[in-house]
């Protein structure tokens, strides 16, 4: 699953946003509680990207990575900053949702804690290995087997509660 | 795990391409921060503009606008508000109420500014000059999201902020506005609490939301006037009404010890700080664990009357403080006066607070 279709050569600013852009989209609707906010992680992703000419240097899995942790990073910011919502039937209308996005696996993912959704994405879906992951997300390789495997294990009880 | 091939369903929206293209080719304002925008919220309230004299005279006594919020919420809500103290507000209002930012399309007038402590609370009363209302019925579920608003609150009040809330109050809700009007109502929690007087607040893209705006599969907003418009505010440093009482005291979340460092009261929120010592590799499990256990924070005041308040907001690191401290913070549903507050249970243990003269509530 892993993208390697850019070649060296190709790369270019407008080249990786165009190879990685569903990638930073689907880490910050799994990570970030509404699309507007998913929109503005993405967005200064990119914009971290653009204004670090510096990383379109390197090789192409280094800078799938940078923009993995840059975006987990600003996914993990933005989720300190917990809303406050004192007028709750109005206010749940307002807040925009991940309707065109519904399934019920992403709904199940979006449920488990950050740490376990990211690995079993990671993993599963962009092909990481678990060495891999456990140098990208700054976590030793057993915590990595040990969340990958409760993940799995919560996810499942999710998927069977619905 | 083949079911994660759903997640090929997720594709970036076109527009989230085309935003971004606009900034990329204006170039130089990439080296401004960034936007940041909020969840919106409707809510009831009266007042200002385009009303009565009185109206207007009433709109700029600094402190009145939020009493007289307040005191609605506690006279036509059936919880018992007792302890409700909208007196203080007066005393710690801002001095830049009545302050006007007019241009052809917007009048934002700056209705009322209170802040002690860590907590601040603004009014706006924006006026959109060209337009004959602010509100968009589209149908039953879409009249919040359809009506006119801002696509971005910013500006310096924000920085550092610990939690904030944005709330928007049209002509349905108060019908004391002209269709035309709307408040703005910006709560924010600092970290540091607010020490730098001025304050700016920032606001760009005003328009509308349309849930099918130009592709149909994202969230956005139509722009009207770009803006922005920023609004000076000189905010009270108050710390009379706040209180700080510093525990040290251990206590145990899950399997983890942490050092309950203090309390922060301010006439608005409690806040709870506590911090460990320890592998910082397993800090998203603490703050999973300490996000559960915190929502079980509740404050009693002298006649043992618990003091209503919102959903708990967690926090860690600060200006000056690591990853390890945590920020707890409950917001009241009304003001309380700092030194009605003699029980605080947190964490499963209760701890009395007598009230000391002069504390200082700032963190």
């Amino acid at each position: 699953m892993k993208a390697t279709d850019l070649s060296r050569a190709d790369i270019s600013f407008e080249a990786v946003v165009s190879q990685y852009a569903d990638m930073v989209t689907r880490l910050c609707c799994l990570n970030l509680n509404d699309i507007n906010q998913a929109e503005d992680c993405w967005q200064d992703t990119f914009i971290a990207l653009y204004k670090s000419p510096s990383v379109l240097e390197k090789t192409i899995p280094e800078i799938r990575k940078w923009l993995i942790t840059v975006t987990l990073n600003k996914c993990r910011n933005l989720n300190k900053r917990q809303f406050l919502r004192r007028h709750e039937n109005i206010d749940e209308l307002a807040i925009p949702t991940y309707d065109a996005y519904a399934s019920q696996v992403v709904d199940a993912l979006r449920r488990l804690p950050p740490a376990y959704s990211q690995v079993i994405y990671l993993h599963y879906y962009e092909g990481y290995s678990v060495p891999e992951l456990a140098s990208l997300l700054a976590r030793n390789e057993n915590t990595v087997k040990s969340q990958l495997k409760r993940g799995r294990e919560m996810l499942k009880g999710v998927l069977e509660l619905e | 795990m083949n079911s994660l091939f759903e997640l090929q369903n997720i594709k970036t929206p076109p527009v989230w391409k085309e935003r971004l293209n606009g900034k990329v080719s204006q170039g130089k304002s990439l080296r401004e921060p960034t936007y940041r925008k909020f969840p919106v919220m409707a809510a009831v309230l009266m007042i200002v503009l385009l009303m009565s004299g009185t109206a207007l005279a009433y709109a700029l006594t600094g402190g009145e606008f939020f009493a007289k919020l307040f005191m609605q919420k506690a006279e036509t809500n059936s919880a018992d508000y007792s302890y409700i103290d909208v007196s203080q507000l007066s005393a710690i209002a801002g001095k830049t109420i009545g302050t006007v930012v007019d241009t052809d399309q917007l009048r934002i007038d700056v209705t009322d500014v209170v802040s002690s402590g860590s907590d601040a609370m603004v009014a706006l009363c924006v006026t959109a000059k060209q337009l004959d209302s602010v509100l968009r019925y589209t149908g039953w579920d879409e009249v919040p999201l359809n009506n006119y608003r801002f696509g971005s609150e910013d500006g310096t009040i924000f920085n550092n902020m610990e939690s904030a809330t944005v709330r928007y109050i049209y002509s349905d809700e108060d019908t004391s506005l002209a269709p035309n009007q709307f408040y703005l109502v910006l709560t924010i929690t600092s970290l540091d609490g607010f020490k730098d007087s001025p304050y700016t607040v920032a606001l760009q893209s005003f328009g509308y939301y349309d849930r099918l705006a130009a592709t149909g599969n994202g969230v956005g907003v139509t722009t009207l006037y770009k803006g922005p418009w920023k609004i000076n505010l000189d905010l009270s440093q108050d710390t009379d009404h706040s209180r700080t009482i510093l525990l040290n005291r251990k206590v145990d979340i899950g399997e983890y010890n942490y050092d309950l460092e203090g309390i922060y009261l301010t006439p608005f929120s409690c806040t709870a700080v506590i911090s460990y010592e320890g592998d910082p590799d397993l800090s998203e499990e603490r703050f999973k664990e300490v996000s559960v256990k915190a929502s079980d924070f509740a404050l009693y005041t002298t006649d043992r009357t618990p003091v209503k308040h919102g959903e708990v907001s967690l926090q860690n690191g600060g200006t000056d403080q690591p990853d390890s401290t945590y920020h707890i913070t409950v917001h009241l549903e009304v003001p309380a006066n700092v030194k009605d507050v003699l029980r605080i249970h947190i964490f499963g243990k209760n701890f009395d607070i007598s009230p000391v003269i002069n504390d200082a509530g700032q963190k």
